[in-house]
C-alpha cells in the first residue's frame, strides 16, 4: 500500500480537478465555455473509475481483467457523453430513434445507464473472494 | 438546485380503495414493529441490526433507503419540467450500486468486525484514530439529516392528507407517529425488515405505473415522437437545463453516493463478508424495477399535455397526481400512494437511526479524551438502548415541528442534504478508507470545507444574493473544494495517520 500511496488516488484526483477547472472557468467567465461540459464529462468519468481503482487496491483485485474492465468502464462513460456532446441535435418531429429514444439520449441512457448495470455486479461477484474477511 | 421532495399539496386521488390500501400497508408495518421489538435487546440490535443481515435483506433495504418520496412524486415532476436533465440524478445508479460495495464494503466490514464500529462517523474516527474527525462527521450528518427529516415528514403529510383528507398538520404527525413507532420499537432492525416489505411495495407500484405510462402513449417510441414534435430540448441528451447541470448531477450523484450514511451504514450490518458477493446485483435489480416509474411517468404526462388530454400543469409536482387521475385505474392509485409512503418512511427510518447514533454514540465519543467507549456492562447496555430510543424520539419530534415551517423554508432545508453528505463525507470516508496517505487534519479540514461551502453557497442561492452561472451546482463546487482540501492537506502532512484499516485490532467499544 505504501508504494501506491500517491499513485492510488491519482485518477480520482485528476478527474475531480478537471471538473473543478470547468467550474472555475464557468464562474469566472459568467457562462460555460464550450469546452467546460467536455471537462465535466471526462472528469466525472475519471473520478468514478478512479474510485473503483482505489477500491480494487483495497480489495486486492488488481488483476489484468479488472484493469481492462475499469478501462472499458471509463471509455464507455466518456464516449457516451462525448458522442452526445459532439453529435448535432436531431430531436425534431420524425427524428431518428434508437430503442425508443432519440439517438443522442439513447446513447447516453443505454451506454451509461444500461451497459454497466448488470456487467459491474457480475464482475464484482466474479472477483469476490470468500476468504477475504 | 431543486427541491428534492414534495413541497405543495397533492390533490385527493382515489377514495375508499386508496385509503384501504394505505391502512393495510400500515397494518403490516405494525406487525413488523411488534416482531422487531421482541428481538431488539442491545444497542447493536438497535443501530446495526445485531450484524445479522443476509444478502437479500441488505440489498433490498439499501434500495428502499436510497429511494425517498422524491422518486415517486418529485422525480416525475422534475422529468415533466426539465426533461432528460432529471435522468442524471438516477443514471449513476447503474454504477453506484456496485461502486459502493467495491469501495466501502470491505473496509467498513473490517472495521465493524475488528473494532466494533457501529456508525459511519465511528468508522471515520477509527480510521484516523481521531475523536475530532468522528465529531465533525457526526455534526455534518446531523446538519444534513435535520433538513432531510423535515422535508420527508412534510411530504408524508401531503400524501396522508391526499389519501385520508386529514389536513397537512395531522398528516405530518400521523406519518411521523407511524414511522416513529416502528423505529423506536425496533430501531434499524425493524427498519431493514420494514424496508424489505416497503421495497416490494415500491417495486410493484413502480412496475405497474410504468406499464400504464407506456401504454398511455403508444410505447416508448410513441412518447418520444410526441415529445420531440413539441419540445426539442425535452428529450435532448441533457434535457432543458443543459449539459453543465446534467453532467454535474452525474458527478455529484455518482461520487456522492459513497457518502450517503444511510446507505453506507448497511455495510456495518452484514452477518459475514460472504453476504456481499451478490449484494450489488440484488440492489441493482431491486432499484431498476423501483426506478421504472421515475423514468416513464414524467414523459407520459408530458405527452398527455401535448396531445391535449389533460391541461398544462400548474406545478411540476402535479405530474404524478395527474397521472394517477388520468392514466391508471383507481385501484392502482392506492398501491402507488402506499409506494410513496413506503419510500418516504424507509428513508426516514434510516435517518432517524443514524441521527440517534450520532447523538448518543459519536458526539459523546468525540468529547471523550480517549475517544473510545469503554467495554460495556449489561447495565450500560440497557442505558445505551434507552438513550438511542429517546434520541430517536427527539429527532422525530424536531423534524415534524420543522416540517410545519413555511414550505419554501422546509424545501430549502432539504435541498442541500445530498450535496452536504457528499462534500463532507466522500473525502474522509471513501478516499480515507482506501488511501493510506490520508491524514486526520485533511479529513477534518475537508469536512469543514464541505460544510461551509455548501451552507454558505446554498444560502446565497436561496436568498437570491448570488447564483452560480450556467447550471453549476453548489453541491458540485463544495464536493470539488472538499476533495482538493483533503488531498492537499494530507499531502502537506505526509505523515499517514494509520493504515486505512488495522485488521489486527480488537474491538474497542464493547460492541464487537
Amino acid at each position: 500500500m505504501t508504494g501506491a500511496r500517491t499513485a492510488s488516488p491519482l485518477v480520482f484526483v485528476i478527474g475531480s480537478a478537471a471538473v473543478g477547472v470547468a467550474y472555475a472557468a464557468t464562474i469566472i467567465m459568467g457562462a460555460a465555455p464550450p469546452w467546460a461540459p467536455w471537462l465535466v464529462a471526462v472528469g466525472g468519468a475519471a473520478a468514478t473509475v478512479g474510485l473503483f481503482v482505489l477500491g480494487a487496491r483495497t480489495r486486492g483485485v488488481g488483476s489484468r481483467g479488472v484493469s481492462i474492465t475499469l478501462a472499458v468502464l471509463f471509455v464507455t462513460i466518456a464516449a457516451a457523453f462525448g458522442i452526445a456532446l459532439a453529435l448535432a441535435p436531431r430531436e425534431v418531429a420524425g427524428g431518428p430513434l434508437l430503442l425508443g429514444l432519440p439517438l443522442r439520449l439513447a446513447i447516453v441512457f443505454y451506454g451509461v445507464g444500461l451497459v454497466p448495470l448488470f456487467a459491474l455486479p457480475l464482475v464484482f461477484a466474479k472477483t469476490f473472494r470468500d476468504d477475504d474477511a | 438546485m431543486i427541491a428534492f421532495l414534495q413541497s405543495a399539496a397533492i390533490p385527493r386521488v382515489g377514495g375508499a380503495a386508496t385509503a384501504a390500501a394505505m391502512l393495510a400497508y400500515f397494518a403490516v408495518l405494525a406487525v413488523i414493529a411488534a416482531w422487531a421489538l421482541r428481538r431488539t435487546r442491545s444497542s447493536a440490535d438497535f443501530f446495526v441490526a445485531g450484524r445479522s443481515l443476509r444478502t437479500l435483506v441488505l440489498g433490498v433495504s439499501a434500495m428502499a433507503a436510497t429511494l425517498s418520496g422524491f422518486t415517486f412524486v418529485g422525480g416525475p415532476g422534475l422529468f415533466y419540467g426539465a426533461g432528460a436533465t432529471a435522468l442524471f440524478i438516477v443514471l449513476p445508479a447503474a454504477i453506484t450500486n456496485t461502486m459502493g460495495a467495491w469501495v466501502l464494503a470491505k473496509p467498513l466490514h473490517d472495521l465493524a468486525r475488528t473494532r466494533g464500529v457501529i456508525t459511519i462517523p465511528g468508522a471515520i474516527g477509527a480510521r484516523y484514530d481521531s475523536p475530532a474527525a468522528q465529531g465533525w462527521a457526526a455534526v455534518s450528518i446531523l446538519v444534513a439529516l435535520v433538513g432531510y427529516l423535515a422535508t420527508n415528514f412534510l411530504a408524508l403529510g401531503y400524501v396522508l392528507d391526499a389519501v385520508f383528507g386529514v389536513g397537512l398538520s395531522a398528516g405530518i404527525w400521523i406519518g411521523m407517529g407511524v414511522t416513529l413507532a416502528y423505529t423506536v420499537a425496533g430501531g434499524i432492525l425493524a427498519g431493514v425488515y420494514a424496508d424489505v416489505f416497503q421495497g416490494a411495495v415500491m417495486a410493484v407500484a413502480s412496475a405497474a405505473a410504468c406499464w400504464f405510462a407506456l401504454e398511455s402513449g403508444g410505447g416508448l417510441s410513441g412518447l418520444s415522437q410526441t415529445s420531440m414534435a413539441s419540445d426539442a430540448d425535452f428529450l435532448g441528451p441533457w434535457g432543458s437545463r443543459g449539459p453543465m447541470l446534467a453532467l454535474s448531477w452525474f458527478f455529484v450523484f455518482g461520487v456522492g453516493s459513497l457518502a450517503q450514511p444511510h446507505i453506507s451504514h448497511k455495510y456495518l450490518m452484514a452477518r459475514d463478508w460472504r453476504q456481499f458477493k451478490w449484494y450489488p446485483l440484488v440492489m441493482t435489480v431491486a432499484m431498476t424495477v423501483a426506478l421504472l416509474l421515475y423514468l416513464t411517468v414524467g414523459i407520459a404526462v408530458k405527452a398527455m399535455v401535448i396531445r391535449g388530454e389533460i391541461p398544462p400543469l400548474a406545478r411540476n409536482d402535479d405530474a404524478m397526481p395527474a397521472f394517477l387521475m388520468h392514466g391508471v385505474p383507481v385501484a392502482l392509485a392506492g398501491i402507488v400512494f402506499a409506494g410513496v409512503a413506503a419510500a418516504i418512511m424507509s428513508t426516514v427510518n434510516s435517518f432517524l437511526s443514524i441521527g440517534a447514533a450520532a447523538i448518543t454514540h459519536d458526539l459523546p465519543a468525540a468529547f471523550r479524551t480517549a475517544g473510545r467507549i469503554p467495554a460495556t456492562a449489561p447495565a450500560d447496555e440497557a442505558s445505551r438502548l434507552a438513550r438511542g430510543r429517546w434520541a430517536t424520539l427527539a429527532l422525530a419530534i424536531g423534524g415534524a415541528l420543522l416540517a410545519h415551517a413555511p414550505g419554501a423554508q422546509v424545501a430549502f432545508l432539504g435541498v442541500f442534504g445530498y450535496g452536504l453528505f457528499a462534500s463532507t463525507l466522500v473525502p474522509a470516508l471513501a478516499l480515507g478508507l482506501n488511501w493510506s496517505g490520508a491524514s486526520e487534519r485533511g479529513a477534518i479540514v475537508s469536512i469543514a470545507t464541505g460544510l461551509g461551502v455548501t451552507l454558505v453557497g446554498e444560502s446565497l442561492s436561496y436568498a437570491d444574493v448570488y447564483r452560480l452561472p450556467a447550471g453549476v451546482p453548489w453541491s458540485g463546487v463544495a464536493l470539488v473544494a472538499a476533495i482538493a482540501m483533503f488531498v492537499g492537506v494530507s499531502w502537506f502532512d505526509r505523515r499517514p495517520s494509520s493504515a486505512p484499516v488495522k485488521r489486527e485490532q480488537v474491538s474497542t467499544d464493547g460492541l464487537g
